[in-house]
C-alpha cells in the first residue's frame, strides 16, 4: 500500500475511512495525553 | 525511556499495519483499520479490571485507611477515563470499519450493544464522581457502577462466541482464523497501545494524588485558619 492511498484509497465507495479511523485514535489518545499534561501544568502552579 | 519505547513500538505498528502486512483481498486496504480497532477494543476490555479492583480496594479502605483509600480511588479514575478513550475509539473504528464491510454504520447486536453498554457505563461512573465534587458517597457510588461494568465486560467478550452476530467471530482460532501474515501488524499495534495505555494511566493516576494533596493542605490551611479566628 502506497502513502497515497492511505489517504484516499481511489477503488473504495468509503474513500477516507481509514484516514479517518487513524486521525481519529490519535486525536483522542493525543488529545487526552494533552489535557493531562495542561492539568499536571496547572496543579503545578497551584501547588506552588 | 517508556515514553520513547511505546512510540518506536508505535511506528514500527503503524509501518506494519499501512506499508508491510499483505493487503486483506476482500475488503482491500479499509480493512488495515483492523489494526487499530483490535488494540483498542481488547484494551478498552482490560482497563475496566483495573477500575474494578481498584473500586473494590477503595470500598475495603474507605473506612479502614483513608489514605490507601485516595490511592485506590485515583488508580480507580485514571483506569475509568483510560477506559472511556479505548471503548470510544473502538467504537468509533468499528463504524469506520462497518460501513464499507457490512454496508452499515452500526449494527445492534450482541457485541457491539453491550460494548456500548460499557461505555455507557464508564461514562455515567465519571458523570457520578464529576457531580459528587469530594463527597466520598459519589465515590463510593461510583465504584459499585465499576463493578456492573465489570460483569458487562465478560458479556461482551463472549457474545460473539454465545450468539450469532454481525459482527465477525474470533479472528484467533475458530473459523474466522487470520492469516498468519497479518499477525505481525496486529502484535506491534497491540503492544504499543497497551504501553501507551499503562503510560498514560500511570500519569492520570499522578495527576489525580497531585489534586488529592493539593485538596488536603487546602483543607489543613482552612481548619489552621478557622482555629486562629476563634481564638
Amino acid at each position: 500500500m502506497t502513502l497515497h492511498s492511505f489517504f484516499s484509497l481511489a477503488n473504495s465507495s468509503y474513500p477516507h475511512n481509514l484516514f479517518y479511523a487513524y486521525s481519529a485514535v490519535w486525536i483522542l489518545q493525543g488529545g487526552y495525553l494533552a489535557w493531562i499534561a495542561r492539568n499536571w501544568v496547572r496543579s503545578g502552579r497551584r501547588h506552588d | 525511556m517508556w515514553f520513547a519505547v511505546t512510540l518506536v513500538v508505535l511506528a514500527v505498528g503503524f509501518r506494519q499495519a499501512i506499508f508491510l502486512v499483505p493487503t486483506e483481498a476482500t475488503m482491500g486496504n479499509v480493512q488495515r483499520i483492523f489494526y487499530y480497532h483490535l488494540p483498542s477494543a481488547i484494551l478498552g476490555m482490560v482497563f475496566p479490571y483495573i477500575n474494578c479492583v481498584a473500586s473494590l480496594a477503595f470500598l475495603y479502605w474507605r473506612r479502614r485507611d483513608p489514605w490507601k483509600a485516595l490511592g485506590a480511588d485515583a488508580l480507580a479514575v485514571a483506569s475509568a477515563e483510560m477506559t472511556v478513550v479505548f471503548v470510544t475509539i473502538g467504537l468509533l473504528t468499528g463504524s469506520l470499519w462497518a460501513k464499507p464491510a457490512w454496508g452499515i454504520w452500526w449494527a445492534w447486536d450482541a457485541r457491539t450493544t453491550t460494548y456500548l453498554v460499557l461505555w455507557l457505563l464508564f461514562v455515567s461512573y465519571l458523570i457520578a464522581r464529576r457531580f459528587s465534587g469530594a463527597n466520598d458517597q459519589g465515590h463510593t457510588l461510583a465504584a459499585v457502577i465499576s463493578i456492573f461494568a465489570a460483569i458487562d465486560v465478560p458479556i461482551s467478550f463472549m457474545s460473539i462466541r454465545w450468539w450469532r452476530t454481525q459482527h465477525p467471530s474470533p479472528v484467533f482460532g475458530g473459523d474466522g482464523s487470520l492469516d498468519a501474515s497479518f499477525y505481525p501488524a496486529v502484535w506491534w499495534n497491540l503492544a504499543g497501545w497497551a504501553l501507551w495505555g499503562f503510560l498514560v494511566m500511570g500519569l492520570r493516576y499522578a495527576l489525580e494524588r497531585r489534586r488529592q494533596r493539593v485538596q488536603e493542605e487546602a483543607a489543613l490551611e482552612a481548619i489552621e485558619a478557622s482555629m486562629e479566628t476563634t481564638q
